[in-house]
């Protein structure tokens, strides 16, 4: 994993550098320290040519330029990289910083220990990050983009898609909360074996489907919302559903 | 004879279908009147003079004598519709006859089936239109179109019907061309009509809403104005106090007085400055005035509120009343979540531009119980029968139909509850 560093204040470079060193050494020897600037030009000339993955950036960069633009710039060459940032600044652009650049983590800067603390477990999450999408695991989840921000969705906790009546817009809800993305259910119906069309606007998640009443033809899902079911569905879903239960 | 009973039966159809539609009460003697004034020298006129002349004569007679007897405009569209009908049924029931068998003699038959065709479509236009009218209410544009369409449309069909007995063929067709142009483009006189007034209608909502939230605007100015104020008139008392306390040479007590009064006296300051800072951004003073007002009654119930908008946000693709209705309940959900919570109240408001050019905005607060929450937006998802429980997200739903580029994501997570609406651009809608 490369890493890039950019912080104007030289003693708290210094000190960023050192202590992210120290802890790679011991615990991730592989992590290389690719760039440690002071001014936001010297990371944009690197990334004319190179690549990163993963950037710790001051937010109030001296030279004017500050660390959100720096950070949308980076976004621009990269829009997997962790970015990180470090600020003394306690107003804080936390939903911007997550939702405009995807940061990944920001630290404000406080007192020595939980600063240390805080800055370590930002590292460790951004090399967990770094592996996991070497191993491709994010194909177990269904991905929604926010901004810039990806939220990465398991397949378990998925219970519905819905298309609204006149749109291509499709309104998925799921344990955490309700999405909305433009897109098709023809596709998303072949995205996971689990999913399953019940109705013409509507793909359920056959993992949540808690009861099935044919009499009045719904489906109940986990989150107690019914759903209506066609007559063709339903002569389906009991077979669908049992093979999914031999499968798991 | 015969001419004359069919005559005589319209008539009472008429009669009858206006006194029904317009809900007149009619007593002997009224329609004693109307048979004098007007059926009677109708009938005169039609039988020495010419149809079309006592057609005329009897449809301005009844407008004035029905509009004397109600005084309401109503009564005018109603005849209109009723006359409608009578010549569309009575197309209908010559239609209809040459389709059935003949079991009465001719007229006779054409009677039966046209009185019935026209007692039974008057029942469906006053069951039918009833709603149509009381959700019109009060306003007059409407019905002087709806009076200025049905006369039109009546017109035309009695020009067609009686007119074009008296010309030859030729004549016909120049005349059909003629009535036919003419009535396509009042109609669509008419709609433009329509369109125009509707749009009046709307921008001048729009002015009226704009003008609301800026005074409510310049209200919240005022209020940290006079904070402000208050403000400088405690640093005078404080420096006095300081002076004190040097002068006696007690720099513990400075040392705590400073840390307990000054400190935290500018820090609110700062805090307060911050946030028209950072309001100021944001260009769209019916949202600035709502973000403010709701900020304050936030902080009034010890609520933290912090505000990002780092970019200039100069329009957003949506109708200003929308978006401040949608805020407004959002603002309302998460403060009322937080007075529920004991500790770490806090509310985060973010509008943005991202790097795709759409714009989002971010309301996220904490909550106390994750669960309650979940359930509260789940139970009314769009599809079920589930209960509106009062939180006003069926009102956003049911605003956000209208917006293809609006999105809404609603996301529970550690205690936190976020909405994030993102708006696309696009050309169309305002």
């Amino acid at each position: 994993m490369k890493v890039v560093i950019c912080e104007d204040n030289p003693q708290q470079q210094k000190m960023l550098y050192n202590r992210l060193r120290n802890y790679a050494m011991i615990n991730h020897p592989s992590v290389e320290f690719v760039l440690v600037a002071s001014h936001s030009a010297e990371v944009l000339s690197y990334l004319e040519d190179h690549k990163a993955d993963c950037y710790f950036l001051d937010i109030n960069l001296g030279d004017g330029r500050n660390g959100l633009e720096l950070a949308s710039e980076i976004r621009k060459h990269d829009p997997i990289a962790s970015i990180i940032f470090v600020t003394d600044y306690s107003e804080a652009l936390k939903l911007t910083f997550k939702y405009k650049v995807a940061a990944l983590d920001f630290i404000i800067k406080r007192t020595e220990e939980s600063f240390t603390d805080e800055l370590i477990e930002a590292f460790v999450s951004s090399i967990t990050r770094y592996e996991q999408l070497g191993q491709n695991k994010v194909t177990n989840f269904f991905q929604i983009k926010m901004g810039e921000l990806i939220k990465n969705i398991p397949y378990e906790n998925i219970y519905y898609f819905e298309t609204s009546e006149d749109f291509h817009k499709i309104r998925l809800s799921e344990k955490n909360g309700v999405f909305e993305f433009y897109g098709k259910l023809k596709e998303i119906e072949e995205m996971h074996s689990s999913f399953f069309r019940c109705h013409k606007s509507m793909v359920i998640n056959l993992q949540n489907v808690v009861e099935i009443n044919k009499k009045e033809k719904y489906v109940e899902l986990a989150n107690g919302v019914r759903c209506p079911i066609s007559i063709r569905a339903l002569r389906n879903i009991q077979h669908k559903v049992n093979e999914h239960l031999v499968n798991d | 004879m015969q001419l004359l009973i069919a005559g005589l039966v319209e008539l009472i159809g008429i009669f009858w279908a206006i006194s029904y539609t317009t809900q007149i009460k009619l007593s002997i003697k009224r329609i004693l009147f109307y048979i004098l004034l007007s059926m009677g020298p109708a009938i005169v006129l039609l039988q020495f003079v010419g149809q079309w002349q006592g057609i005329i004569y009897l449809i301005i007679s009844s407008f004035t004598y029905f509009y004397w007897l109600s005084k309401s405009f109503l009564t005018l569209i109603h005849i209109c519709f009723v006359l409608i009908f009578g010549v569309i049924t009575d197309n209908l029931s010559q239609y209809v006859m040459t389709a059935l068998p003949n079991i009465l003699p001719g007229n006779l038959e054409h009677l039966c089936i046209f009185t019935l065709l026209f007692v039974v479509s008057i029942i469906i236009y006053q069951h039918s239109t009833r709603k149509i009218y009381n959700l019109i209410g009060e306003i007059k544009v409407a019905y002087m179109l709806i009076l200025f369409i049905a006369l039109v449309t009546m017109g035309t069909f009695y020009i067609n019907l009686y007119l074009t007995d008296y010309l030859s063929k030729q004549n016909l067709l120049k005349f059909n061309i003629i009535t036919q142009i003419t009535y396509f483009a009042i109609m669509l006189f008419v709609l433009y009509f329509t369109i125009v007034t509707i749009k009046k209608e709307n921008h001048y909502r729009k002015v009226e809403f704009e003008t609301a939230q800026y005074t409510e605007y310049m209200h919240s100015l005022e209020l940290i104005n006079n904070d402000m104020q208050k403000f400088r008139h405690d640093h005078a008392n404080i420096l006095v106090t300081m002076q004190g306390y040097i002068e006696i040479e007690d720099f513990d007590g400075l040392k705590t007085y400073f840390k307990k009064h000054i400190f935290s006296a500018e820090e609110d300051t700062i805090k307060r400055n911050m946030r028209l800072a950072n309001l100021a951004n944001l260009k769209i003073t019916g949202i600035k005035g709502l973000i403010l007002t709701k900020t304050l009654q936030a902080e009034k119930e010890g609520i933290s509120v912090h505000i990002e908008i780092p970019d200039e946000i100069e329009e957003l693709s949506m109708n200003v009343i929308d978006i401040s209705r949608i805020l407004g309940i959002f603002l309302d959900n998460a403060i009322e979540a937080n007075i529920e919570n004991n500790e770490n109240k806090e509310i985060d408001i973010a509008i943005f531009h991202s790097m795709s050019g759409s714009t989002l905005i971010i309301i996220e607060n904490t909550i106390s119980d994750n669960s309650i929450m979940i359930n509260q937006i789940f139970d009314e998802g769009y599809s079920t029968k589930g209960k509106n429980r009062g939180t006003g997200l069926s009102t956003v739903k049911s605003i956000l139909k209208n917006y293809p580029n609006v999105m809404l994501n609603t996301d529970v997570n550690n205690g936190v509850f976020t909405q994030i609406i993102e708006v696309t651009k696009s050309e169309g809608i305002r």
